[in-house]
């Protein structure tokens, strides 16, 4: 029996499905350097002739941040929730309150499972009042789906509810940065200024000949618009974006600038800051979680005392002492001195470490026992051998905390 | 001549409806609009519209794209009332068709469906599995097929056809198709 037998016609581009986004032609012809996100392959970052990687990453956060900038965020998840019993369910589903979201606003909801931990979290957009639009994270679209027709089909079948999974239906693409508005309008078409479309709403209309919602929503910090357009038009919009775009300083920019963008702003990520043992609490999104509703998936479980011990890993921001040091992904911090033999006690571990182009330094983000308590401590990240990088603990939000970027 | 002529079918109009398919009302309004309910793992097609069974609560209708939005509205406004689903799927999924007297053994090697004439028959319709992939297929004649798939893995699948029929011994054609369902 050989290898080639067993493999049979697996190998090369049938060896597992790739899904690609309406854009990718564009993309790979336009220097794509690529990483897979769950099956879908995304632009890790646009390489021009003779770039390295990280400088292309620089290049890109430091554009969006300036100018503007354009992501192809068609992977998100889009899951449509409608039925006179939607908003109800939706109260159940996440662990914030959808009910009360006016119909043209957006508003931002966590997932728990039934053990309390945080599994999804994404935009909700209310599109009617029977009527809601939840974005999921990429690779989160089809167990989301599922949980959603899991519950409605064995737990709650008396509420009255249908689902549907739009993700492949529309392209999604982010114009992002101090110049999207004015991109926008010279795309031409919707009135998307502060008073029209404030942040955190949406709209639908044209733009540049195409139908499209606009959601004014953002994972930069920047402002920032999320245009849902049918994605047998995305690369239509994508052209008729980098023409408006052109003369702003329009760049396109990947998954990497984006994941740097977000940890400058202390927005978690699924899958960095979560491992299926973390509560939003941990995560310091108890905000995000409802103190009045009488229940939601993972809420008793959230009142269990191993859920409520102020000294659970909890997530902060650390600063390296040398800022042009950046953490290893998944370092330990350990308390005290590391031990000739046997194990050393681990406080916990960097869950995300970038270096930020905005800021200078770098940045990182930690999940450390009873970290909320530890502002200003100082922490040991022993490397390799003698090397031990030291970290101060700060609040995990490193660029303009205060939101004012968002309010224009 | 070849075994199988596969081709893409585009502008073709699809609109999910989720509703309870035992109300009536749902079948009186689809035949308002020239549709007959479909039964259980079927389609039923009338001319350049159909209505395809895709669960025991979800149908899949098809018909020309610039007919689409129309159509929804007509639904939608005879549907008033009567708790339903109903929304524009037409960029979300990539319909090939596979013409000729090997198109069965195309489908065959990927799919555990049992695809012989007499047993998949005209108007049959199934929601299945094409290599790793969800997929849809139906008959509109003994050697006449079709085959659908998510938008996004439309280039895997359209690989998977050329390898699969290679594999049978069948000579593709790969051509551009009219829009019908």
């Amino acid at each position: 029996m050989t290898l080639g037998a067993l493999a049979g016609e697996a190998r090369g581009s049938l060896f597992k499905p790739t899904r690609k986004t309406s854009m990718d032609a564009w993309h790979d012809a336009n220097g794509a350097h690529w990483e897979p996100v769950a099956d879908w392959r995304r632009p890790y970052c646009f390489l021009r002739p003779g770039e390295a990687v990280t400088e292309a990453v620089t290049r890109e956060v430091l554009n969006t941040r300036r100018a503007v900038g354009l992501l192809d965020a068609s992977t998100l998840g889009k899951i449509l929730v409608a039925g006179p019993d939607a908003g109800r369910f939706l109260d159940l589903i996440y662990t914030g309150v959808i009910s009360s979201l006016p119909v043209g606003r957006c508003r931002y909801g966590l997932m728990c499972t039934e053990n309390g931990f945080l599994f999804d979290d994404g935009v909700v957009a209310r599109l009617g009042e029977q009527t809601f639009l939840c974005h999921t994270t990429s690779g989160g679209s089809d167990r989301v789906h599922a949980w959603m027709e899991e519950w409605l089909q064995t737990e709650w079948w008396q509420l009255n509810v249908w689902v549907a999974n739009l993700t492949e239906q529309f392209a999604q693409i982010a114009v992002v940065g101090p110049r999207s508005r004015e991109m926008l309008e010279a795309m031409g078409g919707m009135d998307v200024g502060r008073a029209a479309l404030p942040h955190m709403a949406f709209r639908e209309g044209v733009l540049a000949g195409v139908p499209a919602r606009v959601h004014r929503i953002s994972f930069s910090g920047e402002i920032s618009f999320e245009v849902a357009v049918p994605a047998n038009r995305g690369q239509a919009f994508w052209d008729a974006a980098r023409t408006a775009g052109a003369p702003l300083g329009l760049q396109p920019y990947g998954t990497e600038a984006l994941h740097v963008m977000r940890a400058e702003k202390g927005f978690i990520m699924i899958g960095d800051e979560t491992d299926g043992t973390v509560t939003p609490q941990d995560l310091g999104l108890g905000w995000a979680v409802s103190k009045k509703k009488a229940d939601f998936v993972g809420k008793r479980a959230q009142e269990r005392p191993d859920l409520v011990r102020p000294d659970r890993k909890q997530m902060v921001g650390l600063l390296t002492e040398d800022p042009a040091v950046v953490l290893p992904d998944g370092a330990h911090a350990v308390a005290g001195e590391v031990r000739g033999t046997g194990p050393t006690p681990t406080l916990g571990h960097v869950t995300s470490s970038y270096f930020s182009p905005t800021l200078g330094r770098s940045i990182a983000m930690a999940l450390i026992d009873g970290g909320a308590r530890r502002l200003g401590e100082t922490l040991d990240f022993p490397i390799s051998g003698a090397i031990s990088v030291r970290a101060r603990v700060v609040a995990p939000a490193f660029y303009d905390p205060d939101g004012l970027r968002l309010d224009v | 001549m070849s075994d199988v002529e596969i081709s893409r079918v585009p502008g073709l109009g699809m609109i999910a409806l989720r509703a309870d398919l035992d109300e009536p009302r749902l079948a009186a309004t689809l035949r308002s609009v020239g549709l007959a309910p479909p039964a259980p793992r079927r389609i039923e097609i009338a001319g350049d519209a159909a209505a395809a069974w895709m669960s025991p609560d979800e149908l899949l209708l098809f018909g020309p794209d610039a007919e689409t939005a129309p159509r929804i509205a007509d639904l939608e406004a005879a549907l008033v009332g009567m708790h339903h689903l109903m929304v524009d799927v037409s960029d979300a999924r990539t319909v090939f068709r596979l013409a000729g007297p090997g198109a069965r053994l195309v489908l065959a090697k990927g799919a555990p469906v049992d695809l012989a004439p007499g047993v998949f028959a005209p108007g049959d319709f199934r929601r299945t599995r094409l290599g790793q992939v969800a997929a849809a297929l139906w008959v509109v004649a003994d050697d006449d097929l079709r085959l659908m798939c998510f938008r996004s893995v439309a280039e895997f699948v359209g690989d998977w056809l050329s390898v699969s029929a290679r594999a049978a011994g069948v000579a593709p054609v790969l051509l551009p198709a009219e829009p019908r369902v």
